[in-house]
């Protein structure tokens, strides 16, 4: 119960002419957690397996071309580990060779014609300003008495006149489009530099045509006017990209036929690779090998017995109960129906050898709680509803979507005894008597004060009114779900204290867990004596500050000063617990608003109305149910992690790994 | 003791006060450790339960405006 697998060491030890088959068994049998040795002087590490080049060669291949033809990685049917023949290898190297290259051509060509494409991109855009000022690209040569700048201006106002000041040799022509003023000014070379300066204070973007020069002079479009250039180009563009439009069909197809033979062979390659690749982690002599690893004590017979058996008796297995902690690889074990829970225990760290494993503590708390701050059998329904069917169309988050589906049936439960559906916790007078007499269901009538008028509903059955049950505690009314919270909190904290007891009377003995964990318990109770005293004086004053000092110095030998300035905190923690009554609150208050500020006043109005009522009913309870889930499942996991688990839990587990 | 018109209305502000100034000052301190702790996840995928737990430390805060906004509104009966 709530302890990892047991681990015991296990290292081969054997002569090289076994190591293929000893490989082979192990990654067979996927239970032998490997450590990397380490080099020393004596022992070196081994070298890959013979044929490894050979196969990562064409792994290589393998995975570049499901990447170039953009074949997602997903598991292919589970097959049986395939013995390769040298010929095989041949073959395969061969098909995957030549349909890289088949591959590589096409994409080449491709980026080629990107590239041709990019390139007249550039060109027609150029040609479209010359078009849209009507300026001949020959003029564009430049000339010794004829400068020219093409751009856009950002203010345009008087910039005519302003140039006019400087000379009048000069020739302006103008285009506006949209938001942009493009001109094309040709001037005297020698007021060029004037010129150029009052563009500037006109904000003027220079836009450069020398590359393009280059371009027509190169195709001899330059004798041609834009436009004509311009038709050219574009009808240049689309015999391009139907070409690349081929390519990319040829493309598709290729990644079609050869799927399933990619990623086949991708899954038994890497296999193979894997298994070449392990003598990297071995230790390695010139006629021996050694390998450190971890087996589950339970199936350690099984790995003696089949590697005896493979190599004849002929290589030395020591096997030794485990002596160094930190090292040992740990393998939750938990009934199955619990093993989603696991995952919370993964995200958060891996309990260490000796220290006991809570996802069964947590298989229970976590759908209480959540339960608990959703509580409504409508969206209890809803969730579950929704959780089922992911869980069919993501199997890769099954473990979370287990859970989830954990939650959501408890949170029907915690709706039926709280009464409420869809945050409704009662229906109308009309109703509930038409229920009665039509369908046989009598609820039960009760008389509610709603704005001074006395009103009979007829409420669902329910164990505890979640959203208007008060308690009184120490003279206060406070919402009892509140209450409930904070005991909860007191019950789960000591349970965790307990299990922190055990957990360090494992690790260092029953004086440590005495002082450790025994002071908080103590330090509780002389709390609890305090405010006997302050409430009716049962206990003395003496008896109850005694307890406290004892706990206090009981604290500090344990914990240290630490434990001391964390002393408040237990009081926090247990408020901390009020959430699982204070979210389920704010999610019933929600739902109230929707129903009966949105909904109910419309369908009172009858008529079109009640569609809007479907909608803003529709909106609104999906909007709380996507809170509902967010809120209570991280509140919950929080409760767990940050307030349950400080109490015992400190993990740093390595995780188990086999190898295979 | 009645409270009615002003009175009510000042108890219900301190209430909302109660919560909504601790709720800021939970919102203030968490950003930066959530920060901080989204940063370490991005070096190291295994902090994600530890750096969660630092983040929502101060969350405690609300807790508390929360359970004094109740005492609050108590008081009015």
């Amino acid at each position: 119960m709530m302890q990892v697998e047991k681990m015991v060491k296990v290292d081969i030890l054997g002569p090289k002419k076994w190591m293929k088959q000893v490989i082979e068994v192990l990654y067979h049998l996927n239970v032998y957690h490997m450590i990397d040795h380490q080099r020393t002087a004596e022992l070196d590490i081994g070298s890959p397996l013979e044929h490894s080049e050979k196969v990562s060669e064409i792994l290589v291949k393998i995975r570049a071309l499901l990447s170039y033809l953009q074949i997602p990685q997903q598991p292919v049917r589970k097959m049986q580990s395939k013995k390769w023949t040298e010929k095989e290898y041949y073959e395969l190297g061969k098909r995957s060779r030549e349909l890289y290259l088949k591959v590589t051509n096409i994409l080449e060509e491709k980026k080629k014609l990107e590239e041709q494409w990019q390139c007249n991109k550039e060109l027609e855009e150029k040609l479209q300003i010359l078009k849209k000022l009507n300026v001949h690209p020959r003029v564009l040569r430049r000339t010794s008495h004829i400068a020219y700048c093409i751009g856009t201006v950002g203010k345009e106002k008087d910039l005519r006149t302003h140039i006019a000041n400087i000379t009048n040799r000069f020739q302006l022509v103008e285009a506006r489009e949209e938001k942009q003023h493009f001109l094309a000014l040709f001037i005297d070379t020698q007021y060029a530099e004037k010129a150029k300066s009052t563009l500037a204070e006109h904000q003027f973007a220079e836009i450069d045509f020398l590359s393009v020069l280059q371009v027509l002079q190169e195709r001899k479009l330059l004798q041609k006017p834009a436009y004509q250039s311009l038709r050219k180009i574009q009808d240049e563009q689309k015999m391009l990209q139907e070409k690349k439009e081929s390519l990319e069909r040829k493309l598709v197809a290729l990644s079609k036929q050869y799927k399933e033979f990619l990623l086949l062979n991708e899954a038994l390659l890497s296999e193979e690779a894997k298994k070449a690749s392990a003598p990297l982690r071995f230790g390695n002599t010139k006629e021996a090998f050694l390998i450190h690893g971890w087996v589950p004590k339970a199936r350690l017979q099984e790995v003696t017995k089949t590697l005896n058996e493979t190599t004849k008796n002929s290589i030395y297995l020591e096997v030794a109960e485990p002596t160094k902690e930190k090292e040992i690889p740990i393998q939750l074990k938990n009934p199955k129906a619990m093993q989603p829970f696991e995952f919370f225990i993964h995200m958060f760290s891996l309990p260490n050898y000796k220290e006991l494993d809570p996802t069964m503590l947590m298989a229970f708390t976590f759908p209480i709680f959540f339960g608990m701050m959703l509580g409504d059998v409508g969206y209890g329904i809803v969730t579950l509803a929704l959780f089922l069917f992911l869980k069919k169309k993501i199997p890769s988050m099954k473990a979370l979507l287990n859970i989830m589906v954990y939650a959501s049936l408890v949170t029907i439960l915690f709706g039926f005894s709280f009464g409420e559906f869809f945050g409704f916790e009662h229906v109308s007078e009309e109703t509930g008597e038409a229920w009665c007499q039509n369908i046989g269901l009598c609820l039960e009538e009760e008389v509610l004060m709603a704005h001074g008028e006395e009103r009979i509903v007829y409420s669902f059955p329910r164990l505890f009114n979640r959203l208007h049950g008060e308690w009184n505690v120490l003279g206060y009314d406070m919402p009892a779900v509140l209450v409930i919270g904070a005991l909860i909190g007191l019950l789960h904290l000591n349970v965790g204290l307990l299990l922190g007891f055990y957990n360090v009377l494992i690790a260092h003995g029953f004086l440590h867990a005495i002082y450790e964990k025994g002071g908080w318990l103590l330090f509780e109770a002389g709390v609890a004596a305090l405010i006997a005293y302050f409430l009716n004086q049962s206990v003395s004053l003496f008896a109850a500050v005694a307890i406290l000092l004892l706990s206090c110095l009981m604290l500090l030998k344990g914990e240290g000063v630490k434990g001391l300035i964390e002393m408040p905190a237990l009081f926090s923690n247990m408020l901390s617990y009020m959430r699982l009554g204070a979210v389920g609150l704010a999610s019933v208050g929600l739902a109230v608003v929707v129903n009966e500020q949105f909904v109910i006043p419309y369908i009172e109005k009858g008529g079109l109305f009640i569609i809007v009522a479907i909608v803003l009913m529709v909106i609104g309870h999906v909007i709380n149910i996507a809170l509902g889930i967010i809120g209570p499942f991280l509140h919950s996991l929080r409760l767990h992690y940050v307030e349950f688990f400080t109490k015992f839990y400190h993990g740093g587990g390595i995780p188990y790994e086999p190898f295979g | 003791m009645a409270l009615e018109g002003l009175n009510v209305g000042l108890i219900a502000l301190s209430a909302g006060l109660a919560i909504g100034l601790s709720a800021i000052a939970a919102a203030i301190a968490e950003k930066a450790i959530g920060a901080a702790a989204i940063g370490a996840m991005a070096e190291k995928e295994q902090l994600f339960g530890k750096g969660l737990i630092l983040t929502v430390i101060p969350e405690t805060l609300v807790i508390f405006g929360l359970v004094v906004a109740i005492l609050i509104i108590g008081m009015a009966g």
